[in-house]
Protein backbone atom coordinates (compact mmCIF):
# COMPACT_ATOMS: atom_id res chain seq x y z
CA UNK A 1 0.00 0.00 0.00
CA UNK A 2 1.45 3.27 -1.18
CA UNK A 3 2.15 5.90 1.77
CA UNK A 4 -0.71 8.72 0.47
CA UNK A 5 -3.34 5.48 0.00
CA UNK A 6 -2.45 4.31 3.18
CA UNK A 7 -2.73 8.36 5.03
CA UNK A 8 -5.78 8.62 3.36
CA UNK A 9 -7.02 5.34 4.72
CA UNK A 10 -6.37 6.19 8.22
CA UNK A 11 -7.90 9.47 8.25
CA UNK A 12 -11.11 7.36 6.81
CA UNK A 13 -10.92 5.15 9.44
CA UNK A 14 -10.35 7.87 12.02
CA UNK A 15 -13.88 9.24 11.24
CA UNK A 16 -15.23 5.78 11.84
CA UNK A 17 -15.94 5.04 8.01
CA UNK A 18 -16.45 1.28 7.42
CA UNK A 19 -14.89 0.90 4.16
CA UNK A 20 -11.41 2.21 5.63
CA UNK A 21 -12.08 -0.40 8.50
CA UNK A 22 -12.73 -2.81 5.69
CA UNK A 23 -9.76 -2.48 4.46
CA UNK A 24 -7.83 -2.48 7.58
CA UNK A 25 -9.12 -5.28 8.75
CA UNK A 26 -8.65 -7.29 5.46
CA UNK A 27 -5.25 -6.49 5.39
CA UNK A 28 -3.69 -7.13 8.75
CA UNK A 29 -6.52 -9.55 10.57
CA UNK A 30 -5.43 -12.65 8.72
CA UNK A 31 -1.72 -12.25 9.82
CA UNK A 32 -2.99 -10.87 13.19
CA UNK A 33 -5.22 -13.98 13.93
CA UNK A 34 -2.22 -16.32 12.57
CA UNK A 35 0.82 -14.96 14.89
CA UNK A 36 -2.69 -15.31 17.89
CA UNK A 37 -3.41 -18.94 16.82
CA UNK A 38 0.71 -19.86 16.57
CA UNK A 39 0.74 -18.05 20.30
CA UNK A 40 -1.56 -20.78 21.27
CA UNK A 41 -3.62 -17.82 22.14
CA UNK A 42 -6.66 -19.24 24.59
CA UNK A 43 -9.70 -18.06 22.14
CA UNK A 44 -7.66 -16.39 18.86
CA UNK A 45 -11.00 -14.99 17.83
CA UNK A 46 -11.67 -13.52 20.71
CA UNK A 47 -8.54 -12.27 21.19
CA UNK A 48 -8.27 -10.46 17.63
CA UNK A 49 -11.72 -8.53 18.28
CA UNK A 50 -10.48 -7.32 21.43
CA UNK A 51 -7.02 -6.12 19.91
CA UNK A 52 -9.18 -4.85 16.80
CA UNK A 53 -11.32 -3.36 19.06
CA UNK A 54 -8.35 -1.25 20.97
CA UNK A 55 -7.07 0.17 17.49
CA UNK A 56 -10.66 1.39 17.15
CA UNK A 57 -10.71 3.68 20.38
CA UNK A 58 -6.94 4.64 19.76
CA UNK A 59 -6.90 4.93 16.52
CA UNK A 60 -7.39 8.76 16.82
CA UNK A 61 -4.56 9.35 18.69
CA UNK A 62 -2.23 7.46 15.92
CA UNK A 63 -0.13 9.35 13.50
CA UNK A 64 2.54 7.67 11.43
CA UNK A 65 3.44 5.11 8.68
CA UNK A 66 1.88 1.90 7.48
CA UNK A 67 5.08 0.22 8.96
CA UNK A 68 4.37 2.00 12.26
CA UNK A 69 0.76 0.98 11.84
CA UNK A 70 1.27 -2.76 11.07
CA UNK A 71 3.94 -2.49 14.18
CA UNK A 72 1.69 -0.97 16.46
CA UNK A 73 -1.10 -3.35 16.29
CA UNK A 74 0.76 -6.42 16.51
CA UNK A 75 2.16 -4.80 19.58
CA UNK A 76 -1.55 -4.30 20.90
CA UNK A 77 -2.44 -8.33 20.20
CA UNK A 78 0.44 -8.99 21.83
CA UNK A 79 -0.40 -7.22 24.90
CA UNK A 80 -4.20 -8.27 24.51
CA UNK A 81 -2.34 -12.21 24.09
CA UNK A 82 -0.62 -11.99 27.54
CA UNK A 83 -3.92 -10.56 29.03
CA UNK A 84 -5.65 -13.49 27.95
CA UNK A 85 -3.37 -15.80 28.69
CA UNK A 86 -3.25 -14.69 32.07
CA UNK A 87 -7.49 -15.23 32.05
CA UNK A 88 -7.23 -18.55 31.21
CA UNK A 89 -4.21 -19.28 32.91
CA UNK A 90 -0.90 -20.68 31.73
CA UNK A 91 -1.73 -23.60 29.81
CA UNK A 92 0.76 -25.86 27.40
CA UNK A 93 0.39 -24.55 23.64
CA UNK A 94 -1.76 -25.99 21.70
CA UNK A 95 -2.26 -25.29 17.92
CA UNK A 96 -5.46 -25.12 16.71
CA UNK A 97 -6.82 -27.79 15.69
CA UNK A 98 -9.02 -26.73 12.76
CA UNK A 99 -6.29 -26.11 10.11
CA UNK A 100 -5.83 -22.23 9.86
CA UNK A 101 -7.52 -21.23 5.95
CA UNK A 102 -3.80 -20.15 4.29
CA UNK A 103 -4.09 -15.93 4.19
CA UNK A 104 -3.96 -13.73 1.27
CA UNK A 105 -0.15 -12.80 1.81
CA UNK A 106 1.28 -15.86 1.46
CA UNK A 107 3.50 -15.19 -1.86
CA UNK A 108 5.03 -18.38 -4.21
CA UNK A 109 7.74 -18.55 -2.73
CA UNK A 110 6.37 -18.84 0.70
CA UNK A 111 3.47 -21.03 -0.40
CA UNK A 112 6.71 -23.31 -1.98
CA UNK A 113 8.23 -23.18 1.17
CA UNK A 114 5.63 -24.31 3.13
CA UNK A 115 4.83 -27.20 0.39
CA UNK A 116 8.48 -28.68 1.21
CA UNK A 117 8.88 -28.53 4.68
CA UNK A 118 4.62 -29.05 5.60
CA UNK A 119 2.11 -27.43 7.66
CA UNK A 120 2.20 -30.14 10.49
CA UNK A 121 6.57 -29.43 10.76
CA UNK A 122 6.04 -26.03 10.87
CA UNK A 123 3.50 -25.77 13.61
CA UNK A 124 5.08 -29.00 15.68
CA UNK A 125 8.48 -26.76 15.49
CA UNK A 126 6.72 -23.36 16.88
CA UNK A 127 4.71 -25.39 19.65
CA UNK A 128 8.20 -26.49 20.62
CA UNK A 129 9.72 -22.94 21.03
CA UNK A 130 9.58 -21.41 24.34
CA UNK A 131 6.57 -18.57 24.90
CA UNK A 132 9.75 -15.82 24.00
CA UNK A 133 11.65 -17.11 21.15
CA UNK A 134 7.54 -18.02 19.26
CA UNK A 135 6.36 -14.36 20.23
CA UNK A 136 9.81 -13.10 18.65
CA UNK A 137 10.27 -15.25 15.88
CA UNK A 138 6.84 -14.78 14.76
CA UNK A 139 6.76 -10.64 15.17
CA UNK A 140 9.83 -10.70 13.59
CA UNK A 141 8.52 -12.94 10.15
CA UNK A 142 5.08 -12.52 10.35
CA UNK A 143 4.62 -9.62 11.77
CA UNK A 144 7.12 -7.82 9.64
CA UNK A 145 8.41 -6.05 12.49
CA UNK A 146 12.12 -4.86 12.88
CA UNK A 147 14.30 -5.51 15.73
CA UNK A 148 13.42 -2.45 17.49
CA UNK A 149 9.89 -2.79 17.29
CA UNK A 150 9.89 -6.28 18.72
CA UNK A 151 11.79 -5.06 21.26
CA UNK A 152 9.14 -2.52 22.04
CA UNK A 153 6.71 -5.12 21.89
CA UNK A 154 7.86 -7.22 24.06
CA UNK A 155 9.10 -5.06 26.28
CA UNK A 156 12.75 -6.73 25.72
CA UNK A 157 16.03 -5.12 24.62
CA UNK A 158 16.86 -5.37 21.10
CA UNK A 159 20.16 -7.08 22.29
CA UNK A 160 17.43 -9.69 24.46
CA UNK A 161 15.20 -9.96 20.96
CA UNK A 162 18.72 -10.63 18.60
CA UNK A 163 19.32 -13.66 20.92
CA UNK A 164 15.85 -15.00 21.31
CA UNK A 165 15.62 -14.79 17.50
CA UNK A 166 19.18 -16.62 17.19
CA UNK A 167 18.46 -19.27 19.69
CA UNK A 168 14.65 -19.47 18.01
CA UNK A 169 15.58 -20.14 14.62
CA UNK A 170 18.49 -22.69 16.12
CA UNK A 171 15.85 -24.59 17.66
CA UNK A 172 13.70 -24.82 14.49
CA UNK A 173 16.14 -25.81 12.54
CA UNK A 174 16.77 -29.41 14.86
CA UNK A 175 13.15 -29.84 13.75
CA UNK A 176 14.16 -29.37 9.98
CA UNK A 177 16.85 -32.49 8.82
CA UNK A 178 18.78 -30.73 6.61
CA UNK A 179 18.31 -33.30 3.82
CA UNK A 180 14.32 -32.30 4.20
CA UNK A 181 15.56 -28.91 3.78
CA UNK A 182 17.41 -28.66 1.11
CA UNK A 183 16.62 -31.00 -0.98
CA UNK B 1 29.98 -17.37 5.73
CA UNK B 2 27.51 -14.78 6.35
CA UNK B 3 28.27 -11.71 8.15
CA UNK B 4 26.05 -13.09 11.19
CA UNK B 5 28.04 -16.05 11.54
CA UNK B 6 25.93 -18.45 9.69
CA UNK B 7 27.15 -20.58 7.14
CA UNK B 8 24.68 -20.43 3.38
CA UNK B 9 23.06 -23.51 4.18
CA UNK B 10 21.90 -22.22 7.30
CA UNK B 11 20.94 -19.00 5.93
CA UNK B 12 18.65 -20.98 3.30
CA UNK B 13 17.40 -23.32 5.95
CA UNK B 14 16.72 -20.24 7.91
CA UNK B 15 14.94 -18.04 4.90
CA UNK B 16 12.97 -21.26 4.31
CA UNK B 17 11.78 -21.55 7.28
CA UNK B 18 10.39 -18.16 7.70
CA UNK B 19 8.89 -18.16 4.17
CA UNK B 20 7.30 -20.70 5.23
CA UNK B 21 6.21 -19.59 8.46
CA UNK B 22 4.55 -16.50 6.69
CA UNK B 23 2.30 -18.80 4.23
CA UNK B 24 1.70 -20.90 8.03
CA UNK B 25 0.68 -18.63 9.70
CA UNK B 26 -1.30 -16.22 8.69
CA UNK B 27 -5.45 -17.60 8.89
CA UNK B 28 -8.88 -15.84 7.58
CA UNK B 29 -11.18 -14.71 10.00
CA UNK B 30 -14.54 -16.63 9.66
CA UNK B 31 -16.74 -14.03 7.60
CA UNK B 32 -19.18 -14.21 10.91
CA UNK B 33 -16.36 -12.32 12.70
CA UNK B 34 -15.95 -9.98 9.99
CA UNK B 35 -19.54 -9.46 9.43
CA UNK B 36 -19.99 -8.40 13.18
CA UNK B 37 -16.78 -6.89 14.00
CA UNK B 38 -15.80 -3.91 11.36
CA UNK B 39 -19.53 -2.25 11.45
CA UNK B 40 -18.57 -1.92 14.96
CA UNK B 41 -14.82 -1.10 14.99
CA UNK B 42 -16.22 1.66 12.70
CA UNK B 43 -18.85 2.89 15.29
CA UNK B 44 -16.32 2.69 18.17
CA UNK B 45 -13.82 4.51 16.40
CA UNK B 46 -16.75 7.20 15.25
CA UNK B 47 -17.20 7.33 18.84
CA UNK B 48 -13.82 7.51 20.02
CA UNK B 49 -13.42 10.77 17.62
CA UNK B 50 -15.99 12.26 18.79
CA UNK B 51 -15.31 11.96 22.80
CA UNK B 52 -12.15 12.87 22.12
CA UNK B 53 -13.02 16.07 20.49
CA UNK B 54 -15.47 16.82 23.16
CA UNK B 55 -12.92 16.28 25.64
CA UNK B 56 -10.51 18.54 24.00
CA UNK B 57 -13.17 21.60 23.96
CA UNK B 58 -13.95 20.68 27.81
CA UNK B 59 -10.08 21.27 28.17
CA UNK B 60 -10.03 24.52 26.54
CA UNK B 61 -13.36 25.71 28.38
CA UNK B 62 -11.58 24.71 31.35
CA UNK B 63 -8.50 26.47 30.77
CA UNK B 64 -10.62 29.57 29.94
CA UNK B 65 -13.21 29.34 32.80
CA UNK B 66 -9.55 27.69 35.30
CA UNK B 67 -9.00 32.06 35.49
CA UNK B 68 -11.37 33.46 37.39
CA UNK B 69 -11.96 29.69 39.74
CA UNK B 70 -8.10 30.23 40.60
CA UNK B 71 -8.80 34.12 41.56
CA UNK B 72 -11.39 32.62 43.85
CA UNK B 73 -9.56 30.08 45.54
CA UNK B 74 -6.37 32.94 45.79
CA UNK B 75 -8.83 35.41 47.62
CA UNK B 76 -10.08 32.62 49.63
CA UNK B 77 -6.92 31.43 50.62
CA UNK B 78 -5.59 35.08 51.66
CA UNK B 79 -9.05 35.05 53.69
CA UNK B 80 -8.26 32.18 55.26
CA UNK B 81 -4.59 33.18 56.28
CA UNK B 82 -6.27 36.65 57.46
CA UNK B 83 -8.44 34.90 59.69
CA UNK B 84 -6.17 32.96 61.00
CA UNK B 85 -4.07 35.49 62.91
CA UNK B 86 -6.32 36.86 65.13
CA UNK B 87 -7.60 33.01 65.89
CA UNK B 88 -3.80 32.50 66.80
CA UNK B 89 -3.42 35.15 68.52
CA UNK B 90 -6.53 34.32 70.44
CA UNK B 91 -5.16 30.82 71.05
CA UNK B 92 -2.60 32.33 72.60
CA UNK B 93 -4.36 34.26 74.75
CA UNK B 94 -6.06 31.31 75.84
CA UNK B 95 -3.05 29.70 76.57
CA UNK B 96 -1.79 32.40 79.38
CA UNK B 97 0.50 34.25 76.78
CA UNK B 98 0.35 37.92 77.28
CA UNK B 99 -0.28 39.31 73.57
CA UNK B 100 1.03 42.64 72.45
CA UNK B 101 -0.86 45.21 73.45
CA UNK B 102 -1.73 46.35 69.81
CA UNK B 103 -3.32 43.02 69.59
CA UNK B 104 -5.48 43.13 72.49
CA UNK B 105 -6.53 46.80 71.41
CA UNK B 106 -7.82 45.71 68.54
CA UNK B 107 -9.52 42.83 70.13
CA UNK B 108 -10.72 45.54 72.50
CA UNK B 109 -12.53 46.99 69.85
CA UNK B 110 -14.66 44.57 68.21
CA UNK B 111 -15.82 44.02 71.80
CA UNK B 112 -13.77 40.86 72.28
CA UNK B 113 -11.84 40.37 75.91
CA UNK B 114 -9.01 38.13 75.94
CA UNK B 115 -8.62 36.19 78.71
CA UNK B 116 -5.44 35.84 80.80
CA UNK B 117 -4.32 39.54 80.08
CA UNK B 118 -3.01 41.99 82.41
CA UNK B 119 -5.91 44.27 82.73
CA UNK B 120 -5.77 48.08 84.05
CA UNK B 121 -2.97 50.55 83.56
CA UNK B 122 -0.01 47.98 84.07
CA UNK B 123 -2.32 46.31 80.98
CA UNK B 124 -0.72 48.92 78.58
CA UNK B 125 2.68 49.08 79.50
CA UNK B 126 1.88 45.26 79.28
CA UNK B 127 3.36 44.81 75.63
CA UNK B 128 6.55 46.84 76.32
CA UNK B 129 9.46 45.19 76.48
CA UNK B 130 10.89 44.96 80.21
CA UNK B 131 13.44 47.45 80.44
CA UNK B 132 11.66 50.35 79.16
CA UNK B 133 8.42 49.75 81.27
CA UNK B 134 9.65 50.90 84.16
CA UNK B 135 12.48 53.74 83.25
CA UNK B 136 10.06 54.98 80.42
CA UNK B 137 8.03 57.35 83.17
CA UNK B 138 5.48 59.97 82.39
CA UNK B 139 6.54 61.16 79.03
CA UNK B 140 6.08 57.63 77.40
CA UNK B 141 2.67 57.22 79.57
CA UNK B 142 1.70 60.99 78.00
CA UNK B 143 2.44 59.78 74.30
CA UNK B 144 0.87 56.86 74.86
CA UNK B 145 -1.63 58.46 75.96
CA UNK B 146 -2.05 60.91 73.19
CA UNK B 147 -1.24 58.39 70.75
CA UNK B 148 -4.33 56.30 71.88
CA UNK B 149 -7.50 55.32 70.60
CA UNK B 150 -9.37 58.02 72.99
CA UNK B 151 -6.93 60.56 72.31
CA UNK B 152 -9.04 63.67 74.33
CA UNK B 153 -7.88 66.53 75.66
CA UNK B 154 -7.35 65.57 79.04
CA UNK B 155 -5.24 62.74 78.02
CA UNK B 156 -3.10 65.56 76.88
CA UNK B 157 -3.14 67.64 79.47
CA UNK B 158 -2.01 64.45 81.87
CA UNK B 159 0.67 63.87 79.12
CA UNK B 160 1.86 67.66 79.45
CA UNK B 161 1.72 67.58 82.99
CA UNK B 162 3.76 63.97 83.49
CA UNK B 163 6.85 66.01 81.08
CA UNK B 164 7.15 69.05 83.15
CA UNK B 165 7.45 66.96 85.93
CA UNK B 166 10.00 64.64 84.04
CA UNK B 167 11.58 68.25 83.60
CA UNK B 168 11.59 69.11 87.40
CA UNK B 169 12.97 65.71 87.99
CA UNK B 170 15.93 66.31 85.82
CA UNK B 171 16.65 69.50 87.48
CA UNK B 172 17.17 67.96 90.50
CA UNK B 173 18.60 65.12 89.67
CA UNK B 174 21.71 67.31 88.02
CA UNK B 175 21.74 69.74 91.00
CA UNK B 176 22.14 66.65 93.23
CA UNK B 177 24.93 65.60 91.18
CA UNK B 178 26.98 68.79 91.39
CA UNK B 179 26.53 68.84 95.23
CA UNK B 180 27.68 65.55 95.12
CA UNK B 181 25.02 63.85 97.00
CA UNK B 182 24.07 61.92 94.34
CA UNK B 183 26.59 59.35 93.97
CA UNK B 184 25.64 57.54 90.51
CA UNK B 185 29.50 57.31 89.09
CA UNK B 186 31.85 56.21 92.10
CA UNK B 187 34.54 58.22 92.69
CA UNK B 188 37.49 58.53 90.81
CA UNK B 189 35.39 56.96 87.74
CA UNK B 190 33.84 60.27 85.68
CA UNK B 191 31.63 58.85 83.07
CA UNK B 192 33.73 61.42 80.42
CA UNK B 193 37.41 60.80 80.28
CA UNK B 194 39.51 63.60 81.01
CA UNK B 195 40.20 66.55 79.43
CA UNK B 196 36.86 65.39 77.36
CA UNK B 197 34.58 67.87 79.26
CA UNK B 198 31.00 68.38 77.74
CA UNK B 199 30.80 71.48 78.03
CA UNK B 200 33.40 73.47 75.98
CA UNK B 201 36.11 74.87 78.38
CA UNK B 202 34.51 78.30 80.26
CA UNK B 203 31.03 76.91 79.48
CA UNK B 204 30.67 75.13 82.67
CA UNK B 205 26.98 74.98 84.48
CA UNK B 206 28.29 76.10 87.25
CA UNK B 207 31.07 78.74 86.13
CA UNK B 208 32.04 80.89 88.56
CA UNK B 209 30.32 84.09 89.01
CA UNK B 210 27.21 82.30 86.40
CA UNK B 211 24.31 81.08 89.42
CA UNK B 212 20.96 79.87 87.58
CA UNK B 213 18.82 81.39 89.66
CA UNK B 214 18.86 85.07 89.62
CA UNK B 215 20.59 87.19 92.64
CA UNK B 216 18.16 87.60 95.31
CA UNK B 217 15.69 84.63 93.81
CA UNK B 218 16.32 81.83 95.81
CA UNK B 219 14.23 78.78 95.55
CA UNK B 220 15.05 77.38 98.59
CA UNK B 221 13.02 78.90 101.45
CA UNK B 222 14.77 81.10 103.61
CA UNK B 223 17.53 79.54 105.68
CA UNK B 224 17.45 76.65 103.85
CA UNK B 225 20.33 77.30 101.28
CA UNK B 226 21.02 75.04 98.68
CA UNK B 227 24.11 76.23 98.03
CA UNK B 228 27.02 74.65 99.91
CA UNK B 229 28.48 75.95 103.52
CA UNK B 230 31.40 77.93 102.62
CA UNK B 231 34.36 76.19 101.41
CA UNK B 232 32.36 73.89 99.56
CA UNK B 233 31.84 74.82 95.98
CA UNK B 234 29.08 72.55 93.74
CA UNK B 235 31.59 71.75 91.53
CA UNK B 236 34.89 69.76 93.02
CA UNK B 237 37.64 71.83 91.35
CA UNK B 238 38.36 69.94 88.08
CA UNK B 239 35.22 68.43 87.39
CA UNK B 240 33.18 70.11 85.12
CA UNK B 241 29.92 69.51 84.00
Amino acid sequence: MSGERFGRLLAAAKEGDERAWEGIFSELAPVVLGYLRASGAPDPDDVLGETFLQVARDIHRFEGPEEGFRAWVFTLAHHRLIDARRRAARRPVELSADPPEPGERADDAAEAALARIGLERVQRALADLSDDQRAVLLLRFVGDMSIEDVAKAVGKRPGAVKQLQRRGLAALKRHLPREEVTR
Amino acid sequence: MSSNGAFPNEMNDVALFTDALRAAVPARPTRELTATLVPRLSATARSAAIEAETRASRRTQGLRSGRPRSRRALVVRVALAVAVIPLALAGLAFAGVTVPTPARDAFDSVGITLPNQPSGESNRGAGAPGPHRSTQGGASEGTRATNGKGSSTAAHEHARAQHEKARGKALGHERGRAIGLNGSTPPGQAKTPPGQSKAPPGRSDSAPGQSRTPPGQSKSPPGQSETPPPGQSQAPPGHSK
